[in-house]
C-alpha cells in the first residue's frame, strides 16, 4: 500500500488548483507565472500518472486496479455514490495520454496565446478542462464520470467561444454545447434506466463500473433487450461527445476556437471520451451484441462520410476537423467489434499524431499571420522547417504508413473488424476504403501547404514559430513515430503489449450464454461462461475506505456478487489463451492496408503536384457533387430547417403562453381581488359608518332640543320651580284624601308592570 | 265674620298694602316702584299694629322702611340707567310666571282654607319686654348666631361690592 | 275677631305678587323688591298666628328674626347688584345670560 494508492485523487485535482489560482490570483501573479503554473500543474499530474502506471506495472496482472475512495458523497436510500477514483490498466493509459498531451499543449499555448489579452482566463479554462477530463477517465462510477463528461462539455463551450467578440465564435460554442447536450440527455437516460433496472430486477443498486460490468450478464437472463437499450442510449451520448453521425456537426464549427483548444479538446482528449466510455462499459456491451453492431456500423459510416467531406475543404483546420471525425469513427469501429484495446490503442496514437497535426497547423497559421486557407499557402517547407518535419511525421502516421504509430493501431482495428465474432467483412471494407481516403486527403493537405509554388497574400512573410511552440511539436513527433511499438501484433513477432496490458480491464467480463457470439478467431477462451464471477475490486485491506461503493451483501441467491477477493482463475486460462498462431488472412489484410496507404499517398501526391488540373476539372464537371461535398452535404442546413426552427417556434409559443395566459390569470385574479375589496370598502363606508353616524346625529339632535331649556335666565328657572312647588304643595295637602285611591291605582299599575 | 272696626281697618289696610304691592310690580319706573314699596312696608307696619304687635311695628318701620328701603333707593340711584329703555314691551315671562303664581296662590289658598284654624285671642299688653325676654332665654343661640351672621354679611357685602383693583 | 284665613289670604296674595315681581321684572333691584314683598307676606303670617296664639311670643320673635335677616340679605343683594353693575354695566337681567345653553 503506497502513498499513491490513497492519493490518486491528486491527479485530477492538481489542475483544479490552477483553476482557482488563475481565477482569483491570476492578475496578482502575472501572466508569465500563470502560464508556468498551469504547465507545471499538468506536469505534476503527468508524473503522478506515471507513478500510478509503474505501480500497476509492478502488480500481478490480475490485481491491477487501485480504488481510491477519496470522499463519500451521496448516500440516499439505496443510492451510494462517492468521489472514488479507480486506477486500472485502462484508466492509467488514458490518464497518461490526457496529462501527457495536455502538458505539451499547455506549453505550446504559452507561445501561441502569448499576445492574447485574456491569457489568464485561457489557462484557467484549460486547467479546468484538464481537471474535468482526468475526473472522467479516473472515475470509478457512472455519476462521477458524468461530472467529468459535463465538465469537458462546458470547457469546450467556453474555449470554442473564447474570442467571443465575433458572434460566429459564440455561435459555434453554443452549437457545440447544445449538440453535446442532446447526447448528454441520452447518456443520462441510459444511466437512470440502468440504475433502476439493476436495482429492481437484480437487487443491485450501484453505479460502479466494475459492478455493472460484472452483473451485466444477469440482465440478459431477465430482459435482454434492456441491455441493448441501455447500450444504445450510452452510445447516443458518445455520438454527441465524440462527434459521430448524426451529432458530429459541432466539431467542424468548433475550429473557431484557438488552435491549442482544437488540438487538446477536439483531437486528443474530449472527443475520445465516448470511446473510453464504451471501453469502460465493455462488460455491458459484450452482453448486448446488437448494440455493438450499431456502434461499429455508425463508426464505419462516420469514418467514410467524414473522410469524403475532407476531400473538398480548403480551410486547413476544417480538413483536420473532419479527419478527426473520421478517425473517431475508426475508434468506434474498433470498440464496436469487441476490440476495446485496439480502439483505445488507436485513441492513443491518434492523440499523438492528431494533436501534433493541430499544433503544427497552428504553427503554420501563426506563421502565416492567421491565414487558414490552404489555397493561399504553399512552399512553406523552407520557411518553417521544424513545423514541416513534424507535420511530415504526423502525416505519415495518420496515413498508416508502415512503421509509424498510426499503422499499427489502424491495422489492428481493421483486422479485428474482419476477424472478431462481432465483426463483418463489410465493416472491414468500409474501413479499408476510408483508410485510402484518409491517406489521399492528408497528402493533399501536405502538398497544398508545404509544396508547390507560393500562393501567399501580399505582405505575408511566413516565419518559423518560437521555441515554445516548436518544442512541443517535436515532443509530440516522437511518440507519433514510435508510439505504435507498444502494440506490435503477434503476426510481426511482437508481443502486443498494449492488448495484454488492458485486457483485465475490458476483456474478462462474463458474457451470458444467450448472447454469446462464437469463439473469436484466435482469441482466448476466457469468454466462456464461468460459474463464478470475476469481480475485480480492490481488496478490503488494500484501498477501500469506509463508505466504499459496495452493495450490501445479499449473497449469491440474488445473483449479486460482492466477492471482495482476488480475481478468479478465469484469468488463468485467459493468459494461456493469448497464444497466437499465424493466420494467413491477417497477413493478407495487413498487406492490403499497407498498399492502400501508400497508394493513397502516391495518388494524392500525383494529383496535387503533377496534375493540378484534374481536381479543377472534377470540380467543374460535377459542380453539384463538388458543392455538396464542399458544403458538407448541407447537413447543417437540414438540421436548421428540421429541428432548430421548430424548437425556436415552440419556445416562442411557450413564452407567449406564459406572458398572456399565465400572467393573465395572475393579473386577473389580482384585479378581481381589488374589486372585491373595493366593494367591501364601499359597504363599510356607507352602511357601517352610516349607522354609527346616524346614532351620533340622533343623540346630538336630542341634546340640542333639550339644551334649549337652559336659557341662562334665572327667572325662568324659578318660574318652573315655583310651578312645581305649587303642585307639590297641592299634592301634599290633598294626599290624605287621595291616598286610598292612590294606593289602589299604584297597586293596579304595579300589577300591570309585572 | 263680624264687621268690627278692627275688621274694617284690617280690610282697608289690606287693600292699601295690596294695591301698593301691585303698583310696585307693575310700574316701569323703578323709582316709583321703590316708593311704592315704601308705602307697602308702612302698610304692613300698620297691619302689625292692628294685631297688637307694637314692638314689631316699630322694628318694621325702623329697619324695613328706614333701612332697607333707603338701601333700595340708594341701589336704584347707583345703578341708574338713564336713557336705557327696556326693550321688551311685554315681558317674555309674563304668562308662565302668571301661571306659576296662580298655581302657588291656589295651592296655598287651598291649604289655608281647608285647614281648621283655632282662633283663640288672648289679650296682650306691650310685647317688647316679653320679646326681649324670649331673646335672652329661649332664642339665645339664634340671637347670637344672627349677630355673627350680621357681622359676616357686613364684611361680605363690602368685599363683594368693592371695585376690583385693576393693574393697568 | 278677624278670621285667620282672611289674613292668610292677604298674605298669600301679597306673596304671589312678590313672586310675580321676582319672576317677571327685568331690573335686578325690582327683583329684590319682590323678594322683600314675599318676606313681608311671610312676616304677616307669623304675626297673624302670633296674634291668635297668645301666650308665647314665638311668632313675633320669628318675625323679628325675619326682618333682621331680610335686612342682612338685602345688604348682600345690593352688593351683588353693584358687582353685577360693575361687570356688565347694566342691571338688566336679560343681559346676564352667560349661562345660556
Amino acid at each position: 500500500m503506497e502513498w499513491i494508492d490513497t492519493h490518486i485523487w491528486l491527479i485530477p485535482f492538481m489542475p483544479l488548483i490552477g483553476v482557482v489560482t488563475h481565477i482569483f490570483f491570476g492578475r496578482v501573479i502575472g501572466r508569465k507565472a500563470v502560464g508556468i503554473l498551469a504547465c507545471v500543474l499538468v506536469f505534476i499530474s503527468l508524473c503522478l500518472s506515471f507513478w500510478v502506471f509503474f505501480r500497476l506495472l509492478g502488480m500481478e496482472p490480475g490485481q491491477r486496479h487501485i480504488l481510491d475512495n477519496f470522499l463519500p458523497w451521496i448516500h440516499v436510500g439505496k443510492l451510494k455514490v462517492a468521489w472514488a477514483f479507480r486506477a486500472d490498466t485502462l484508466s492509467s493509459v488514458m490518464a497518461l495520454v490526457v496529462s501527457g498531451v495536455g502538458f505539451l499543449i499547455h506549453v505550446y499555448s504559452t507561445g501561441y496565446m502569448h499576445d492574447d489579452s485574456r491569457y489568464i482566463r485561457f489557462f484557467a479554462y484549460m486547467n479546468l478542462f484538464t481537471f474535468a477530463m482526468l475526473v472522467l477517465v479516473l472515475a470509478s462510477n457512472v455519476l462521477l464520470m458524468f461530472i467529468g463528461w459535463e465538465g469537458v462539455g462546458l470547457c469546450s463551450y467556453l474555449l470554442i467561444g473564447f474570442w467571443y467578440e465575433d458572434i460566429n465564435n459564440a455561435k459555434a460554442g453554443m452549437k457545440a454545447f447544445i449538440v453535446n447536450r442532446v447526447g448528454d440527455f441520452s447518456f443520462l437516460v441510459g444511466t437512470l434506466l440502468l440504475f433502476w433496472y439493476c436495482g429492481k430486477f437484480l437487487g443491485v443498486y450501484t453505479l460502479d463500473f466494475y459492478e455493472i460490468n460484472a452483473n451485466a450478464h444477469l440482465i440478459v437472463d431477465h430482459h435482454p433487450w434492456i441491455a441493448v437499450v441501455v447500450c444504445l442510449l450510452f452510445f447516443g451520448g458518445a455520438t454527441g461527445k465524440s462527434a459521430q453521425v448524426p451529432l458530429y456537426v459541432w466539431l467542424p464549427d468548433a475550429m473557431a476556437g484557438p488552435t491549442p483548444v482544437s488540438a487538446l479538446i477536439h483531437a486528443a482528449t474530449m472527443v475520445t471520451a465516448g470511446v473510453y466510455m464504451i471501453a469502460r462499459f465493455s462488460g455491458l456491451y459484450l452482453n448486448a451484441p446488437e448494440a455493438m453492431l450499431v456502434v461499429a456500423s455508425v463508426g464505419a459510416l462516420t469514418a467514410i462520410f467524414a473522410a469524403s467531406i475532407a476531400f473538398a475543404q480548403n480551410d486547413i483546420k476544417k480538413v483536420l476537423a473532419y479527419s478527426t471525425v473520421s478517425q473517431l469513427g475508426y475508434m468506434f469501429l474498433g470498440v464496436g467489434v469487441g476490440a476495446f484495446q485496439a480502439g483505445i490503442f488507436h485513441l492513443m496514437t491518434h492523440a499523438f499524431f492528431k494533436g501534433l497535426l493541430f499544433l503544427a497547423a497552428g504553427s503554420v497559421i501563426h506563421g502565416m499571420h492567421n491565414e487558414q486557407d490552404m489555397r493561399k499557402m504553399g512552399a512553406l517547407k523552407s520557411k518553417m522547417p521544424y513545423t514541416w518535419i513534424t507535420f511530415i511525421a504526423a502525416w505519415l502516421a495518420i496515413s498508416g504508413f508502415p512503421g509509424f504509430s498510426g499503422f499499427f493501431s489502424k491495422d489492428e482495428i481493421l483486422w479485428k473488424a474482419f476477424s472478431s465474432p462481432h465483426g463483418h467483412w463489410a465493416l472491414w471494407l468500409v474501413g479499408f476504403i476510408a483508410a485510402g481516403m484518409t491517406a489521399f486527403y492528408m497528402t493533399r493537405l501536405i502538398v497544398m501547404t508545404f509544396y508547390g509554388e507560393k500562393r501567399w497574400d501580399k505582405g505575408v512573410h511566413p516565419h518559423e514559430s518560437p521555441p515554445s511552440m516548436t518544442v512541443p511539436l517535436l515532443a509530440l513527433g516522437v511518440p507519433s513515430v514510435v508510439g505504435g511499438y507498444v502494440g506490435v501484433p503477434a503476426l510481426l513477432k511482437g508481443s502486443n503489449n498494449i492488448e495484454h496490458w488492458m485486457h483485465p480491464a475490458v476483456g474478462e467480463w462474463v458474457v451470458n450464454e444467450k448472447v454469446k457470439v462464437g469463439a473469436p478467431h484466435g482469441e482466448s477462451a476466457a469468454l466462456r461462461g464461468m460459474d463464478m464471477v470475476a469481480v475485480a475490486y480492490a481488496d478490503e485491506a488494500e484501498g477501500m475506505h469506509e463508505g466504499a461503493v459496495v452493495p450490501q451483501g445479499e449473497g449469491d441467491s440474488a445473483g449479486i456478487v460482492s466477492a471482495h477477493g482476488e480475481v478468479v482463475a478465469g484469468h488463468g486460462h485467459a493468459a494461456g489463451g493469448q497464444e497466437h498462431e499465424f493466420d494467413p488472412i491477417e497477413a493478407l489484410l495487413m498487406a492490403a492496408s499497407v498498399a492502400v496507404a501508400i497508394g493513397g499517398i502516391l495518388f494524392g501526391w500525383w494529383m496535387y503536384t503533377k496534375r493540378r488540373d484534374i481536381p479543377e476539372k472534377v470540380a467543374t464537371t460535377w459542380p453539384g457533387a463538388y458543392n455538396a461535398v464542399l458544403n458538407k452535404y448541407y447537413v447543417d442546413e437540414i438540421y436548421d430547417f428540421a429541428v432548430i426552427k421548430n424548437v425556436l417556434r415552440i419556445s416562442k409559443f411557450s413564452g407567449l403562453f406564459d406572458t398572456y395566459v399565465v400572467d393573465g390569470i395572475v393579473n386577473g385574479s389580482a384585479w378581481l381581488t381589488r374589486k372585491v375589496a373595493n366593494i367591501g370598502g364601499w359597504i363599510d363606508n356607507n352602511f357601517v359608518d352610516g349607522t354609527v353616524n346616524a346614532v351620533a346625529e340622533i343623540t346630538r339632535g336630542i341634546g340640542k332640543r333639550f339644551s334649549k331649556v337652559q336659557t341662562g335666565l334665572v327667572q325662568q328657572y324659578l318660574t318652573l320651580a315655583a310651578a312645581v312647588v305649587a303642585l307639590a304643595v297641592v299634592a301634599l295637602i290633598l294626599w290624605p284624601s287621595v291616598e286610598p285611591y292612590g294606593r289602589n291605582i299604584l297597586q293596579y299599575l304595579f300589577k300591570i308592570a309585572s | 265674620m263680624q264687621l268690627t272696626p278692627a275688621y274694617v281697618g284690617f280690610l282697608v289696610v289690606g287693600a292699601w298694602v295690596l294695591i301698593a304691592a301691585l303698583y310696585v310690580v307693575t310700574t316701569r319706573n323703578i323709582v316709583r316702584a321703590a316708593y311704592a314699596l315704601l308705602a307697602t312696608l308702612f302698610g304692613i307696619a300698620v297691619m302689625y299694629v292692628i294685631f297688637h304687635a307694637d314692638f314689631l311695628a316699630a322694628v318694621q318701620v325702623l329697619i324695613y322702611v328706614g333701612g332697607v328701603n333707603i338701601l333700595i333707593i340708594f341701589g336704584v340711584m347707583l345703578t341708574e340707567q338713564m336713557g336705557k329703555a327696556s326693550f321688551r314691551k311685554v315681558g317674555f315671562n309674563f304668562v308662565p310666571a302668571g301661571i306659576a303664581c296662580v298655581l302657588i296662590a291656589a295651592a296655598l289658598a287651598l291649604g289655608m282654607l281647608v285647614y281648621p284654624w283655632s282662633e283663640h285671642v288672648v289679650p296682650s299688653g306691650p310685647t317688647s319686654a316679653r320679646i326681649g325676654e324670649m331673646f335672652m332665654t329661649k332664642y339665645l343661640l339664634p340671637f347670637e348666631v344672627a349677630s355673627v351672621l350680621l357681622l359676616v354679611v357686613l364684611i361680605g357685602a363690602v368685599a363683594v361690592a368693592r371695585k376690583e383693583v385693576r393693574d393697568q | 275677631m278677624i278670621p285667620v284665613s282672611h289674613i292668610l289670604v292677604v298674605g298669600v296674595i301679597m306673596f304671589c305678587i312678590g313672586l310675580f315681581a321676582l319672576l317677571t321684572r327685568r331690573n335686578a333691584v325690582a327683583v329684590f323688591m319682590g323678594i322683600e314683598l314675599m318676606l313681608n307676606a311671610a312676616n304677616l303670617n307669623f304675626v297673624a298666628f302670633s296674634h291668635y296664639h297668645g301666650q308665647s311670643m314665638d311668632g313675633m320673635v320669628a318675625a323679628v328674626f325675619v326682618i333682621m335677616l331680610a335686612a342682612a340679605e338685602f345688604c348682600v343683594a345690593l352688593a351683588l347688584i353693584l358687582s353685577l353693575y360693575q361687570t356688565i354695566r347694566s342691571v338688566h337681567l336679560d343681559e346676564a345670560d352667560e349661562m345660556k345653553g
